[in-house]
């Protein structure tokens, strides 16, 4: 039982040690280093990303200024498009994703 | 010893020169974005970091592929595709892109658009870019060069608004038609 509970206690540590904060600006895999001013998709950059993911099929991407990072979540990046924010959760340092366990607007 | 020496010396030699070969899967993996037609004749070559590029197989067609995975800004899984008269082009791309200051590579590509030092794509060559976290994911973008294209001289609107074909950039070099969907 106390061999479990050891068990169980580790396994918990270890996840928790793999989750991590990321910032970055919510931006699309199409241009996450391109800057937008010039590409007339919208007057913004938040205008231009979600042009990019609604009319091109562009994926939302953490740009953190050297590394876009693939979101496993693709809904909640919609309403920080643009934005620099932090994003809580794994990643899966081969495929450059971040399984998404939180975002917030970064202050 | 006299002996053992020239035995540690070939199998020093064998490795080194299966290490130097191409490992098949490169030259897969940077051709997944070249249409099928095109493949089997395609170019494949690896950027260096100085800006210059060694051909990994040596094409019979005008298609150039390369792998940009791991390169600044992009996804684990991107490669790309395009006419070999751009490589001077997407060379000096790259010098830009590893600027990773987003103001002071603007005003870099800002100046040399406006001297005159920007090297221009071949007009109406394609861009074909497959990125995503890995293979199996990835999406495909085709971009056709246009550069110095507007939507006066063109025909087609230089900006998405009315959902069609539409020219990004217009009036630049980096001036290229965009098509919904991909």
């Amino acid at each position: 039982m106390r061999l479990i509970s050891c068990l169980l206690a580790v396994a918990a540590l270890s996840a928790a040690q793999g989750t991590q904060t990321f910032r970055g600006t919510i931006t699309d895999n199409m241009c996450a280093k391109g800057g937008h001013s010039q590409m007339r998709m919208g007057p913004t950059d938040a205008d231009c990303t979600l042009a990019c993911v609604a009319a091109h099929d562009a994926t939302y991407v953490l740009y953190d200024g050297r590394d876009a990072y693939t979101l496993s979540d693709q809904k909640t990046p919609e309403k920080f498009a643009g934005q620099e924010v932090n994003v809580t959760g794994t990643l899966d340092a081969k495929t450059k994703t971040i399984r998404v366990e939180s975002m917030s607007p970064a202050r | 010893m006299i002996r053992v020496v020239p035995v540690v010396l070939g199998v020093l030699a064998i490795s080194a020169s299966a290490w130097a070969q191409t490992p098949p899967d490169t030259i897969e993996r940077a051709l997944a974005a070249a249409p099928r037609q095109m493949r089997e004749g395609a170019t494949v070559i690896k950027w260096k970091p100085d800006f210059t590029y060694e051909t990994l197989k040596k094409g019979t067609n005008r298609l150039v592929c390369y792998d940009r995975s791991g390169d600044p800004g992009e996804q684990a899984f991107a490669v790309q595709c395009t006419s070999v008269g751009n490589l001077e082009r997407v060379a000096q791309n790259r010098r830009f892109e590893a600027e990773t200051d987003k103001v002071k590579k603007q005003a870099a590509l800002d100046a040399a658009e406006a001297n005159g030092s920007r090297v221009k794509p071949e007009f109406g060559s394609v861009f074909y870019s497959l990125d995503g976290a890995d293979q199996a994911s990835a999406r495909l973008h085709t971009t056709i060069a246009v550069p110095g294209a507007t939507a006066a001289s063109l025909g087609l609107p230089d900006n998405p608004k009315e959902g069609g074909a539409w020219i990004m950039n217009a009036g630049t070099t980096t001036a290229h038609i965009m098509t919904p969907g991909h």
